[in-house]
């Protein structure tokens, strides 16, 4: 009896390693370059800003934008009042360029919104996720508060939608 | 007597093998930097000699420190004394400001050297007011620099280059029976020690400049100031940077290594970098994703053995001790084989024409040989480099850092010209640089 347990749990050990083996060789490919470990998946921030420029030849596809304010009337700039770059990691270049975005398609002072998953030690930084993207018609910005695909004309570049503003957690009293 | 007749015959044969030798040397000599001329289309012959001599030192030794030649009224304010070489600008174009050294000597003054053609320090005993003079009397003529070809664009040229092949017949399709046979090793021609004008060894700095957009020339002033006067040099290399297109005329990775199929022709090196480019024999922009490529992307075809090409979506970047490039620049290339008296192979003609409306006032022209050296057969293997950072910019300065050594490092925009913002960070704070405002439309 005790035979016929081993004998079934190495069977059905052995079927759990076979298939997750086989699942793993049908997979999609991730395509990724580096580890996602920096970024915090669980956060997203939806920024409307205005494009630097594009780098299409990086590893993956970047975008760097300097977000607008809330008003949507001016830059954000750091302690120093320099424009706060930050820079949002795409996907593959590939992808990028299926989804229509290319240097010509984002020339500097595009407005643009997406959301990104932030670098998890608050510096400028974050990924795309699963975000849409949307551009604003140029010479066009949001009303105060909303974001490219609330102005009409917009343009959506790939699939998806902008996700919600993850909340910041309030801090605890002391 | 017997003798005597030893030393005639023996003076006979010196004297003729000598002939033979200068004969044949002449025979080399001439073979080589004249490709056949299509008027107004390529080759077109350099009204002096090319390529040309570096600019020499005047003088050598503690002696010569800021001492002008004689005749040469010096400057009240050049740019080893000035405090602001923004200011300067109607002084850049007096070849006096620069103390009449060609840019690349101005760079060895402090690059570590002992400065171009001397075997002592050019900077002098009091950097930088002590710099020494070049020759005034030596400049390669701007004439021989500037395109001889009456195109605006690389497009029309290439057009042009191809509409004359159609018209003998061409472009010439060749198989692997009938294609030129350039596979292999070849060396840089540089008889005498002389180089294509783009080392920026053979001019006077007011004539390199006279080849630039105003924009441009503020860009290549300021680097000579920094490598020249505060031993700044951002040399590309020191930190693993890309070397750019230009490099390959001058000191960067050169195009060393050939191969020739009936589909492409490779133009390969390596060296303080990697260079690879593939010259797509019958094809059409674009090649392929619109993302600017360090080398460009080639396509080309074959005017009977001469291969003609044009490279587009350039990523523009910075050489250093010269000038920058921008992403509009576009060349016409035409590659000619040179056979000696005998017919035997010995390299090739390369005709490069060079058009960027946004950094050059006008289009120009490079014209070197590449001397064959031997098949892959028996070279040595291509190294390819993937380049071990060596150099950090500390206080603005490539440093050497060791292993373990913290140091604090802002991380550069590499597509926003990271050299100068270096400078500008380190060196301009009581300058008045033109304002460089980041416009987004935006307050």
């Amino acid at each position: 009896m005790a035979t016929k347990d081993v004998v079934a749990t190495t069977r059905r050990a052995m079927a759990i390693i076979v298939g997750l083996a086989l699942v793993a060789l049908v997979a999609p490919q991730a395509d990724a370059h580096h580890s996602y470990a920096m970024y915090d998946g669980t956060v997203y921030r939806v920024f409307t800003g205005v494009i630097v420029r594009v780098v299409p030849n990086a590893a993956h596809f970047e975008m760097h934008f300097v977000p607008l304010n809330e008003d949507r009337t001016a830059l954000v700039r750091d302690g120093k009042g320099e424009p706060l770059v930050w820079v949002a990691q795409m996907e593959s270049a590939p992808q990028a360029f299926k989804d229509g975005i290319t240097r010509e398609s984002f020339p500097r002072g595009t407005v643009f919104s997406m959301g990104i998953h932030p670098r998890r030690d608050g510096k400028p930084a974050g990924d795309r996720g699963e975000s849409g993207l949307f551009q604003c018609p140029m010479g066009t910005k949001p009303e105060p508060g909303k974001h490219c695909d609330s102005v009409t004309g917009h343009k959506a570049f790939g699939a998806g939608q902008l996700p919600k503003d993850t909340p910041v957690p309030t801090a605890p009293r002391s | 007597m017997t003798r005597s007749m030893s030393v005639i015959r023996t003076t006979t044969w010196v004297t003729a093998l000598s002939v033979a030798l200068i004969a044949g040397g002449t025979s080399i000599a001439f073979a080589q930097l004249r490709p056949p001329e299509i008027r107004d289309l390529r080759g077109a012959p350099f009204p002096s000699m090319n390529p040309p001599p570096d600019v020499r030192s005047h003088g050598e030794g503690p002696s010569w420190d800021g001492k002008p030649p004689d005749g040469v009224q010096p400057l009240a304010v050049d740019l080893f004394n000035t405090k602001d070489f923004y200011k300067d600008r109607a002084l850049w174009m007096d070849k006096r400001y620069w103390r009449c050294n060609a840019p690349r000597q101005v760079a060895d003054m402090r690059s570590g050297g002992a400065g171009s053609s001397t075997n002592d320090p050019r900077i002098g005993s009091t950097p930088p007011t002590s710099a020494r003079w070049g020759d005034c009397t030596m400049d390669w003529p701007r004439e021989n620099i500037v395109s001889p070809y009456p195109f605006k664009s690389a497009k029309d040229h290439y057009e042009a280059l191809l509409a004359d092949a159609k018209s003998r017949g061409g472009p010439t399709r060749h198989t692997y029976d009938t294609m030129p046979r350039w596979d292999g090793v070849y060396g840089e021609y540089a008889p005498n020690g002389r180089r294509v004008w783009n080392y920026s060894r053979a001019n006077q700095v007011p004539t390199m400049l006279s080849l630039l957009t105003p924009e441009y020339q503020q860009r290549m002033v300021r680097q000579i100031y920094h490598e020249g006067v505060n031993a700044a040099h951002q040399w590309s290399a020191s930190y693993c940077w890309p070397e750019g297109f230009m490099r390959q005329w001058a000191t960067g990775p050169k195009p060393s290594r050939i191969v020739v199929t009936p589909e492409v022709v490779l133009l390969m090196g390596s060296g303080s970098g990697d260079m690879n480019r593939v010259v797509h024999l019958g094809r059409q922009f674009p090649l392929g994703q619109d993302v600017p490529q360090w080398y460009g992307d080639t396509i080309g075809f074959w005017d009977g053995d001469a291969l003609i090409t044009m490279t587009a979506n350039i990523q523009g970047w910075n050489q250093h001790s010269s000038w920058e490039w921008s992403d509009q620049l576009e060349t016409v290339e035409i590659f000619t084989p040179v056979r000696d008296a005998a017919g035997k192979f010995i390299g090739l003609d390369w005709e490069s024409v060079l058009y960027d409306p946004e950094a050059l006032a006008q289009p120009v022209r490079i014209l070197w040989h590449r001397n064959y050296q031997q098949g892959w057969g028996t070279a040595d293997r291509l190294g390819f480099v993937e380049c071990t950072r060596p150099l950090y910019p500390i206080e603005g300065f490539a440093t050497q850092v060791a292993p373990g050594q913290v140091i604090e490092y802002k991380v550069p925009d590499m597509l926003d010209r990271p050299w100068a913002k270096i400078w500008e960070e380190h060196f301009e704070k009581d300058m008045q640089r033109p304002k460089e405002e980041l416009d987004l439309g935006f307050k």
